[in-house]
């Protein structure tokens, strides 16, 4: 079973912006959160939130100069770079947002 | 007996039980059926050593030696349910103890809290806190299976394990919940623990169609009377035995004896 990805975000004080902490593959966002708490609570989080992977839209992507994966620009509608470099199958990789990338 | 021999009674059941349902949800935490679903257990697991740990040491407080609780008492002598004597077969029983035993220790510690013994109070509400998250976690499976064909096994195995966690609680003519009420140190008594275990858990049951449980009177009920044969008030258990040898030899460390630090 391949479950969807969520992402994971958390911010330690009130005021601070959320910050990218991780991903969990969960079925559903109420698993989500526990697998969240329970995968990414090591430090003294204020919040924790989730967010399906698919709610995300890629709305900006600039090309480098250097020669990484990221600085080639991907076809059309392929936003699997977004979070996570393609090609990571299951462990975080696929489900990813943009609609006609899968 | 003593209102003191009473609660030492009540801690020791408490205590055993969350020590060996840590040991239960430790065997799942490789093989769960994903590498979140075992670090959830990895983290419940945690959680249930941390609750005995503490629940051992408020023994001390009533002269028991929780060195020789730990780790020197035989599988006779445990007071744990008879549920968790030796390792599941899947991750459903992972679940069915999750949603229900683990639930029904949370009410008991919540009737202990909600009495006037001091040294419990303080330690509970961080306990009921941590068991909300394990509460999350079994209404999440309970949700997500409940979609798809699994749902079966699950309803069998809640069906199975039902009756036996709702006998856990034990009877209000047990010996020592009266000296318990009267000394003001629980909150409420074994009868009212089931009920207020059956309101929490029974709308899950329901959802995923377990028989067990019916609406009557405004509550939950049980739609079988219990079976209170070959029951022992005192380990809270119907079934002889205890743990077993792998089981015990894990618990008390048996294997490691040589690494025990004062």
């Amino acid at each position: 079973m391949s479950a969807p990805v969520f992402e994971v975000f958390a911010r330690k004080e009130r005021g601070e912006p959320l910050r990218h902490v991780g991903w969990v593959n969960a079925p559903n966002e109420e698993l989500a959160c526990v697998f969240a708490r329970s995968t990414y609570d090591e430090q003294n989080w204020l919040e924790m939130w989730v967010v399906p992977r698919t709610a995300m839209r890629l709305a900006l992507r600039r090309e480098t100069r250097r020669g990484t994966p990221l600085a080639v620009r991907p076809p059309e509608g392929d936003t699997a770079a977004l979070v996570h470099a393609p090609g990571t199958g299951a462990y975080g990789g696929d489900d990813v947002a943009g609609g006609g990338a899968r | 007996m003593t209102a003191e021999a009473a609660l030492a009674r009540l801690l020791l059941a408490l205590a055993d039980n969350k020590r060996l349902l840590g040991i239960r949800y430790s065997d799942w935490i490789l093989g769960a059926p994903s590498i979140e679903a075992g670090i959830a257990a990895s983290s419940m697991a945690q959680d249930e050593w941390g609750h005995s740990r503490l629940t051992y040491a408020l023994l001390a407080d009533l002269g028991n030696d929780p060195r020789a609780l730990e780790h020197e008492r035989p599988a006779e002598a445990y007071a744990s349910w008879e549920g968790l004597d030796a390792a599941w077969p899947d991750w459903f029983d992972v679940l069915a103890a999750n949603l229900l035993f683990d639930a029904a220790l949370a009410e008991s510690y919540a009737a202990l809290g909600a009495g006037g013994y001091g040294p419990a109070r303080s330690r509970i509400q961080k306990m009921l806190d941590e068991e909300a998250y394990h509460r999350e976690h079994a209404l999440g499976w309970v949700e997500t299976l409940r979609r798809g064909t699994a749902v079966a096994v699950l309803r069998d195995r809640l069906t199975a394990w039902l009756p036996a966690v709702a006998r856990w609680f034990g009877r209000e003519e047990d010996p020592g919940w009266a000296e318990l009420r009267q000394r003001g140190w629980i909150g409420w008594g074994p009868e009212e623990m089931r009920a207020r275990w059956l309101a929490t858990v029974a709308p899950a049951l329901e959802r995923v169609g377990v028989p067990g449980v019916e609406p009557r009177g405004g509550a939950w009920a049980l739609v079988a009377p219990l079976d209170w044969s070959g029951w022992d008030p005192t380990r809270r258990r119907a079934a002889p035995g205890g743990p077993d040898p792998d089981t015990l030899a894990r618990v008390r460390g048996d294997r490691n004896r040589a690494l025990l630090v004062e």
